[in-house]
């Protein structure tokens, strides 16, 4: 076993949603400070293992460890520590961007004038302050992401989850977000992240995990992963989407539709 | 408490009273106005009867002191048992209502189990919800009866009573809206997870099928013929030979003694007799209870946010072959929006819910004894079930739209005629409600009565006019009134409150003119059948003439049913 603690480590964890397994077996490792991306197809039970990290499902068995605690019997003093961005976004819709924040902020116990500050930086940061008055009813689909994101950093977590955070981001967002990721690692903040868009992972995380139809394929240090798959690959450089195709046995010959000829 | 939990209960009031004020201001004008004009009347209408009623018990004298004429001690233990059974049937009726709002009126309420990633203890959420519920609009109902006890009682002792009254009052309200809550949440549990679900409503129909003998049994033996034979000087010990009262005696005093209703009245007693350790057992055990369900509460809850409803219900491919087998030959067009209606309510679990929450209730009735005594007609007992299918589903035919929810889009692109896509919810619901009716029949063979011809047209006839009815005024609600709903969403999201009570008022209107046939006959001398068929008739031609002008109602209309439908929350 490695030196450094553990952020994040899970034993055995499964889920079965009528008899179907959702998640099996699954034993992460991840190490303090790392920037985690967890990979893997539509579907492969990402989101199913976020929520029973964050608490918010629980396991069929397994255990999980956060910080060192296990989530499940200590769940108050852990969620006061993570910060997390879910996959179906829990905004109160009626609600203004500010309002939201505020609200969140109360429920992690923090004072009104330190509430105030981190709200106005944050909606600064995330360029939302604009048009204070709008409902979040009214945000478009990025703009929900970025509050969400805010609202998962106000309590200056030191273990931060995120579900897909750059779906709908436009390029400036994303660039925004990016770098205050990479702010926060640099802070000794863990991140653990699911993502779709390849290129971000590779070019942000440092440890990736890969899971398929509810198993863990690989997981381990980026560049040791993209080192083992230039080695197979005959040119000689693998891009980290070759890899994954590759893992997940993604046909390559495409298809196509009967009538669209 | 601790000051976080305290901070945090501030501020889930607070976005609670913003949230219902954005409501508020979001609403036009009609709404608002009938808003006003449905809960106005209503409050006015539980006012007056609440008031009245509770002074009226109240006047009733529990303590031999009050009442020196009647000073024995038989006299007493029937006053008592007279008030255990209506505090019993009150607290009952207080705490299954909210089953009939099953959908919830929630633009009071928002869905906690967002909270649940904060960190905030399961207690003080199960908390903050259970406190909600102080102020849901079945509780309110039940406000004014308890003001009326209070003024009745202090009329009765004197204004040093007011404050143990209230102490009394405030438990029995307590346990109540602990004890509904449970239920609800209870309720949801069962009918979000399949195997308990399937398991347990076996379980209850086998059970319930067999205790509603009991009763049976109950009137087959002690008629009252046996009375005759008794002598006794006065009506009490009449009463106390007849064989009846003796089997039903025991069944009361345990209820005195071990029901919560009946410790409310023994409180009740005490505090007229000026009895301190009577009122104070009574209070304890009140108290008892209320922590109790607090306590199996917040272990409901945890289940509840932690196990998801199984999202996909795998539907079974024999069941689909056979259905497409015996395909009727509609137009395409209407069958494939039949089925999808029908698919969608029957694979969520507020559509199964409220398919078979009538006969639930209706067996539950049965086994507390409703609608067995003789003096209910067949032909009005039928009628009763009747109604209570559409009370249990009204808020399916008032907001048709809201389960569309982002689907609405697709009407909208495909470019649908108004009349298919009408005549589909329509036909839909239909369907829905004539299963239920089946259902109903069934359950009235055996459990009631049986069924002759007579009875079985009268009750036909009016499931149709009723149902004739409530899908005219659905039509015109859903229009008019449309909101984002999902089905599948167990716990307290968003619908609308108003529609529903104004629903429900106009659902009581419709009930007394389909029973205006019952009484149009015997007044007239006209055949009830002739009568019943022909308001069946009015009431189908009043539908079909509306359906033109809501047809253009739902063009007018299309792009705000859209932006209500889909948007959520
Ligand atoms: N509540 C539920 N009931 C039944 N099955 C579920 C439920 N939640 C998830 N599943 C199933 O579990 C599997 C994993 O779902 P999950 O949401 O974790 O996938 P994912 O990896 O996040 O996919 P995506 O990349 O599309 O977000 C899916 O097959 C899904 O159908
Ligand atoms: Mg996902």
């Amino acid at each position: 076993m490695s030196a450094i603690p553990l952020s994040i480590e899970t034993r055995q964890l499964c889920r079965r949603f009528g008899d179907f397994e959702a998640v099996r077996g699954l034993n992460l490792q991840v190490p303090q400070g790392s920037f985690f991306g967890f990979l893997g197809p539509n579907g492969a039970g990402k989101s199913t293992t976020i929520k029973m990290l964050t608490g918010l499902l629980q396991p069929s068995s397994g255990e999980v460890y956060l910080l060192g605690h296990n989530i499940w019997q200590a769940p108050i003093e852990v969620k006061r520590q993570i910060g997390v961005v879910p996959e179906k976004l829990h905004l109160f819709e009626r609600l203004t961007g500010g309002e939201y924040l505020e609200f969140v902020g109360a429920m992690y116990g923090l004072s009104e004038d330190l509430i105030q500050a981190r709200s106005e930086e944050l909606l600064e940061l995330m360029e939302l302050s604009q048009r204070n008055d709008r409902l979040i009813a009214d945000y478009s689909h990025g703009m929900r992401k970025k509050l969400a994101l805010a609202a998962a950093l106000i309590h200056n977590p030191r273990l931060l989850f995120l579900d897909e955070p750059f779906e709908g981001v436009d390029a400036v967002s994303g660039r925004i977000l990016r770098e205050l990721l990479q702010d926060l690692i640099a802070r000794q903040v863990t991140i653990f992240l699911t993502s779709h868009i390849l290129d971000i992972v590779e070019k942000l995380c440092d440890h990736l995990a890969i899971i398929h139809q509810g198993q863990l394929i690989t997981a381990g240090p980026l560049q040791e992963m993209l080192d083992r798959l230039t080695g197979e690959t005959p040119a000689g450089t693998a891009s980290l989407e070759e890899a994954f195709i590759q893992i997940v046995g993604g046909q390559k010959n495409t298809r196509q539709l009967s009538w669209m000829q | 408490m601790d000051a976080i939990k305290r901070q945090q209960f501030r501020a889930l009031f607070q976005l609670k009273w913003r949230l219902l004020m954005r409501f508020w201001s979001q609403r036009d004008e009609l709404y608002r106005w009938s808003m006003l004009i449905s809960v106005g009347f209503s409050a006015l209408l539980a006012i007056a009867l609440g008031v009245m009623g509770g002074m009226l018990l109240a006047t009733l004298p529990l303590s031999p002191a009050l009442s020196p004429g009647l000073g024995n001690s038989m006299e007493l233990e029937l006053l008592q048992y007279l008030w255990t059974v209506l505090f019993l049937g009150l607290g009952s009726i207080w705490m299954i209502s909210p089953l009939l709002f099953i959908i919830k009126n929630e633009n009071l309420s928002l869905d906690i189990s967002r909270l649940t990633c904060y960190p905030i203890a399961y207690s003080t959420l199960h908390a903050f919800h259970t406190l909600l519920a102080v102020f849901e609009p079945w509780s309110l109902f039940f406000y004014p009866l308890m003001i009326g006890l209070t003024v009745g009682t202090v009329w009765s002792s004197g204004l040093i009573a007011l404050g143990p009254t209230l102490i009394l009052l405030g438990l029995w309200i307590a346990l109540h809206i602990a004890w509904s809550r449970l239920l609800q949440d209870l309720v949801t549990l069962l009918f979000s997870s399949r195997y308990l679900r399937e398991g347990l409503t076996l379980a209850v129909i086998l059970g319930v099928i067999l205790l509603t003998f009991i009763p049976a049994l109950i009137s087959e033996r002690g008629n009252f013929e046996s009375l005759q034979g008794l002598k006794a000087p006065t009506l009490e010990l009449l009463l106390y030979q007849w064989p009846v009262w003796l089997k039903l005696q025991p069944i009361l005093s345990a209820l005195v003694h071990g029901s919560p209703a009946g410790w409310f009245v023994q409180g009740l007693s005490g505090l007229q007799q000026q009895d301190l350790r009577l009122w104070l057992t009574g209070c304890l055990q009140l108290l008892l209870w209320t922590v109790l369900a607090q306590l199996i509460g917040v272990a409901l809850l945890r289940r509840l946010f932690l196990e998801p409803p199984a999202a996909v219900n795998l539907p079974r491919r024999q069941h689909t072959a056979r259905l497409t087998r015996y395909r009727l030959q509609w137009p395409h067009l209407l069958r494939t929006l039949v089925l999808k209606e029908l698919r969608t309510f029957f694979r969520s679990i507020l559509g199964k819910l409220s398919f078979f929450l009538t006969p639930l209730l209706i067996m539950i009735l049965r086994l507390v004894g409703l609608g067995s005594s003789p003096i209910a007609t067949s032909h009005s007992l039928l009628l009763g079930m009747t109604v209570y299918i559409f009370m249990t589903s009204l808020f399916l035919y008032i907001n048709f739209f809201g389960p569309d929810q982002d689907g609405f889009k697709l009407y909208l692109l495909a470019g649908l005629p108004e009349r298919s896509l009408l005549l589909a919810k329509n036909l839909a619901l239909t369907l829905f409600a004539s299963g239920q009716f089946a259902i109903v029949l069934v359950l009235y063979v055996l459990l009631y009565r049986t069924l002759d011809l007579a009875t079985l047209w009268f009750g036909i006839c009016s499931f149709l006019s009723l149902l004739l009815g409530v899908l005219s005024m659905g039509n015109l609600l859903s229009l008019r009134f449309p909101a984002g709903m999902d089905l599948n969403q167990t716990q307290y999201r968003q619908s609308n409150g108003t529609p529903i009570l104004l629903g429900l008022q106009v659902m009581t209107l419709l009930a007394l003119l389909t029973s205006s046939p019952l009484w149009l006959a015997r007044w007239h001398q006209e055949p009830l059948w002739l009568l019943s068929a022909g308001l069946t008739g009015l009431m189908a031609l009043a539908w079909w003439l509306l359906l033109p002008f809501c047809e253009q109602l739902l063009r007018s209309q299309r792009w705000a049913i859209l932006d209500a439908v889909s948007r959520k929350d």
